[in-house]
């Protein structure tokens, strides 16, 4: 087996196993702390597909955005970082209905997309590319992103102000 | 050479190994160097017993702290409380994986290089968030809880920075930063004004964002040894507690390359004519400029409160950050054409 196919197995089991832990582990800190090596699994296999500035973006994104927010939210929240989380419990019926629907969804979705072939060989550097298509074909909706997060900014800095505050 | 490039099971483990002797052989020198700067400073004479000035101290201490008991207390959570101390450790150990050593070499030339090191340095914020929660100490969490608040908000204006350099250079590569800054001294980013002058005002947000970022003086909040003991690893003991030690020392002496490479041209030359002197020699002489500089400045500068650091973060440097960028592309698009 070349180091290649090994790495992609290891993120691939990475990935997975954590992901399980976070849907399993009754403590939900631990689900927390168990994501990061989720995101840094989907950012190794990013890397492996020749992806290397999402792989990134995945990292800075998503461990340093929004785990971190995640768990600030956990600990700032009273009782929420010891709250023990019950699983199995009584709505296994209903659980494993949603879970079969979104799974039927995923992999229809899998199914129906058509996965356009290129014979061109992978790009060496994907950055540039991307900054161009985001400057030329993709402008608009990078534009409609970049207020829609703005707008996000403002509605959380004003639910943030307390009622009655000043400037 | 090409033999060695193309072997990966042989290259990786080497390369790892280098870095991680790097590591520890600059936490050793940055220890001593702090102990020695400061104790100057103060009109001391900082340690003298072992070796001529001293110099073993360090050596002594460190073997000190690898015989130490690993001390778990009990009730904090077992297996958060020791992994923390790793991923700490190896998001440290990464960062240096895109130094640029000299024209052509580094471990790893990436195309997104600059953008990875600031990808990488978030794990340090879950790290820090997983020491500081699982110890279960009142000390501990608010430690990590400034840290990371801390990591987080000062990563905004040194991106922001290293955006501007990022746009002057047409690269995120670590090498092509290097290389566009070649020529002798006045044509380092940091200095050279009639480049774009406007780097040297990030050049400043840089280095003032970076001291947050590697919890240094003035902005020392997350181990305030008066107010918290020592901060998130107050629980630590032995060789967890060395592992956090090396990663801060680690995180200064990257911060210090990091600033070389982007503001004071990495491994070029004071001066085209310097060449004979090799590319390494360069970038850690120049990042050991700014190690001293971090000394320096954490023996004179009294620590923020809270709410200052938040003011200065968002009022100041976020504000400053995004005008250098701003002006520093029109520089870019109407100067230089």
């Amino acid at each position: 087996m070349d180091i290649k196919t090994l790495l992609e197995l290891m993120f691939g089991l990475l990935t997975v196993a954590s992901a399980i832990w976070v849907a399993f582990t009754p403590k939900l800190l631990h689900a927390g702390f168990s994501l990061l090596f989720t995101f840094f699994g989907v950012a190794g296999l990013y890397v492996m597909l020749g992806a290397d500035f999402l792989a990134a973006v995945q990292v800075l994104v998503y461990i340093g955005g929004i785990l971190v927010l995640l768990l600030f939210g956990i600990l700032l929240t009273t009782a929420m970082p010891t709250a023990e989380l019950t699983v199995g419990g009584t709505r296994r019926g209903q659980g494993l209905a949603l879970g079969m629907l979104l799974l039927g969804l995923l992999l229809l979705a899998v199914f129906r997309a058509g996965w356009p072939l290129s014979m061109n060989a992978l790009p060496e550097t994907t950055a540039s590319d991307i900054g161009k298509g985001f400057m030329t074909t993709w402008l608009l909706p990078f534009e409609v992103a970049s207020i829609l997060l703005l707008g996000a900014m403002l509605g959380a800095l004003h639910l943030a102000r307390r009622a009655g505050e000043d400037q | 050479m090409d033999f060695l490039m193309g072997n990966i099971w042989l290259w990786g483990p080497i390369t790892a190994v280098v870095i991680a002797a790097v590591i520890t052989v600059n936490a050793l020198v940055s220890v001593y160097l702090e102990r020695k700067v400061s104790a100057w400073m103060q009109n001391r004479l900082g340690p003298m017993e072992n070796g001529p000035q001293g110099i073993f101290q360090t050596l002594i201490d460190a073997v000190k702290l690898i015989l130490k008991e690993d001390i778990i207390a009990r009730g904090i959570d077992r297996p958060l409380f020791k992994m923390a101390p790793y991923i700490v450790f190896g998001a440290s150990f990464a960062v240096f994986a895109v130094t640029p050593l000299a024209e052509g070499v580094s471990p790893a030339d990436l195309d997104v290089g600059v953008f990875y090191v600031l990808a990488i340095s978030s794990f340090v914020a879950v790290g820090i968030m997983m020491a500081g929660w699982s110890s279960n100490n009142k000390w501990s969490l608010y430690g990590a809880l400034r840290g990371v608040a801390q990591a987080v908000s000062y990563e905004v204006p040194l991106s922001l920075a290293v955006l501007t350099v990022v746009m002057a250079a047409g690269s995120m590569s670590l090498q092509t930063v290097c290389v566009e800054q070649g020529g002798g001294f006045w044509n380092w980013n940091g200095l050279a004004l009639h480049k774009n002058p406007f780097l040297v005002g990030s050049f400043l947000i840089y280095f003032i964002a970076s001291l947050a970022e590697v919890n240094r003086t003035p902005f020392d909040l997350p181990e305030a040894e008066s107010e918290l003991v020592g901060g998130y690893h107050t629980e630590y003991s032995g060789m967890r507690f060395a592992l956090f030690f090396l990663a801060e020392y680690a995180n200064m002496l990257a911060a210090g390359i990091l600033a070389s490479v982007l503001f004071l041209g990495g491994w070029q030359p004071l001066l085209p004519a310097l060449d004979f002197v090799p590319g390494p020699l360069w970038l850690f002489g120049k990042a050991y400029f700014f190690v001293v500089l971090q000394i320096w400045i954490r023996m004179t500068l009294p620590r923020l409160r809270v709410d200052q650091l938040m003011y200065v973060c968002w009022k100041v440097l976020v504000p400053g950050a995004l005008a250098m960028l701003v002006l520093g592309g029109l520089w870019q698009l109407m100067i230089k054409g």
